[in-house]
């Protein structure tokens, strides 16, 4: 069909024809629209990478900023050293050729004092401070309990840790009994028998070390989720926030609600994760100090704050503390926001979201 | 009388030729996620299977040291052979950037694609 055509039968057309057409070109706009939002929703697909290797776990990198593969790659090898350089420093399990990590650390428990890294250092402060702004409740000296308890999930089939062992081991978890030496980088367990576990905060304090090397580099619109331990930079580059469900304890194939976060941490401690399963009774895998057996005061508990070691530790900490008493805790501190998910399904949630 | 058959008849045309370019457009724009979601099987950071999760089955997947499980728009991993079998007492996922992994055999299922609202389930 010609232009000249197209012309002439527009301008010998009746009012009715002038209708339909309009009509006509109306559909065609808004089908066409409706793709342009399709497209848009593709090109906002974010890059991903996989890393196996660290935690425990599995974390993925993702960018949402629309930036290209190579520039993507870059980054995430840049979060991959990170994570790789405090897995080693914080696994108990485990020593590596030329440094000294906290497995050396508790091998070495009675004795001399063990020189390591600068950042090993720093990490046992920031997570001593937590241990004590918890009143206990939180507490990486107790490696000697939580190591009963690893065991017993690895057993098969899985059993209990019998109570006169847990009761043994519990005389040995005083946070007393880590001696950090600031000046000398030096650390030295007094107690034999104790041991550290970092195992609430060292994946979150690693991926905060990563998520702040990306933000240093002004990086944003990424996203690190460490096994269910959010790390948001930025925000997306249409400059909205990431939606995050947290699942509904009852039925944990559906969700309870949905946040929307950027440039902050979102991490869930709940009985649904990774549980113990004795006699078809589910044992969540977070620890009361207090009682040395798994809490089941909750659902779940999220901690939504910036700094995704706080987040991580402070998920654990609620998990195992009544709702007064952890609401004290989390309005006594800045910028900390939480949703507690009862085993009835009620929520509660801060004031700030 | 007979030029205005010819309108009608050139009108005809203009609008076919109009809805079919609008028509063709829309099939060229629409993205692939509009046909649905997969589970994206991962092995040692390597895709090596991508099912859609329209289609219920049960998958053998790493020459048989999983196997998983597509049933009603959901996954789950069924059997492994791993240690802990961590992966098999993990949930159903359904829903974008959800997944099982078996880290013991290095296996990792994931959904892509769909129109998922959420970005990340804790």
């Amino acid at each position: 069909m010609t232009w000249q055509s197209v012309c002439y039968s527009l301008s010998v057309m009746s009012k009715r024809r002038t209708l339909a057409m309009t009509i006509l070109l109306v559909l065609i706009l808004a089908l066409c629209g409706c793709s342009r939002v399709g497209l848009k929703a593709r090109s906002a697909d974010p890059l991903s990478k996989i890393l196996y290797s660290y935690f425990d776990t599995i974390i993925l990198v993702y960018s949402y900023a629309g930036d290209d593969q190579a520039t993507f790659n870059a980054n995430a090898a840049e979060v991959e050293a990170v994570i790789s350089d405090y897995h080693r420093l914080l696994d108990i399990y485990n020593e590596y050729d030329g440094i000294n990590n906290l497995c050396t650390v508790n091998r070495n428990a009675g004795g001399e004092p063990v020189r390591v890294d600068r950042r090993l250092i720093d990490a046992l402060v920031y997570a001593k401070g937590i241990c004590e702004m918890t009143g206990g409740k939180l507490d990486i000296m107790m490696g000697s309990v939580l190591s009963l308890w690893h065991q017993a999930r690895l057993s098969e089939p899985q059993c209990l840790p019998a109570e006169s062992d847990l009761r043994a081991a519990s005389q040995h978890m005083d946070l007393d009994a880590l001696q950090i030496d600031e000046e000398n980088c030096t650390v030295r367990i007094s107690d034999p028998k104790a041991s550290i576990d970092v195992g609430a905060i060292g994946k979150g304090y690693a991926t905060e070390a990563a998520a702040r090397v990306l933000e240093e580099k002004g990086v944003s619109g990424y996203a690190i989720n460490a096994g269910g331990n959010v790390r948001c930079i930025g925000t997306k580059a249409d400059g909205g926030g990431w939606v995050t469900g947290i699942r509904d304890p009852r039925d944990p194939d559906n969700l309870a609600l949905t946040v929307t976060i950027s440039d902050c941490s979102c991490v869930t401690s709940g009985g649904y994760e990774r549980y113990l399963e004795v006699d078809g009774v589910r044992y969540s895998h977070i620890i009361d100090r207090d009682t040395l057996y798994p809490s089941d005061r909750f659902g779940s508990v999220s901690v939504i704050t910036r700094d995704s070691g706080l987040a991580d530790a402070l998920a654990t900490a609620l998990f195992c503390m009544d709702y007064e008493e952890g609401r004290a805790l989390v309005d006594s501190l800045e910028g900390v926001n939480c949703i507690w998910i009862g085993k009835d399904g009620k929520v509660r949630r801060t004031d700030g979201i | 009388m007979g030029s205005d058959r010819r309108t009608i008849v050139r009108d005809i045309c203009l609008i076919a030729a109009i809805a079919a370019v609008g028509i063709c457009l829309m099939f060229i724009l629409t993205p692939r996620t509009a046909q649905g979601s997969f589970a994206v099987v991962e092995i040692d950071g390597t895709e090596v299977a991508r099912y859609p999760l329209s289609q219920d089955g049960v998958f053998s997947l790493n020459g048989g040291t999983n196997t998983l499980e597509i049933s009603g728009g959901r996954v789950r991993m069924l059997d492994a052979d791993c240690p802990n079998r961590q992966c098999v007492r993990q949930l159903w996922i359904s829903r974008m950037n959800e997944s099982i992994v078996c880290l013991p055999n290095r296996v990792v299922v994931m959904i892509t694609g769909g129109s998922s609202s959420v970005d990340f389930v804790l």
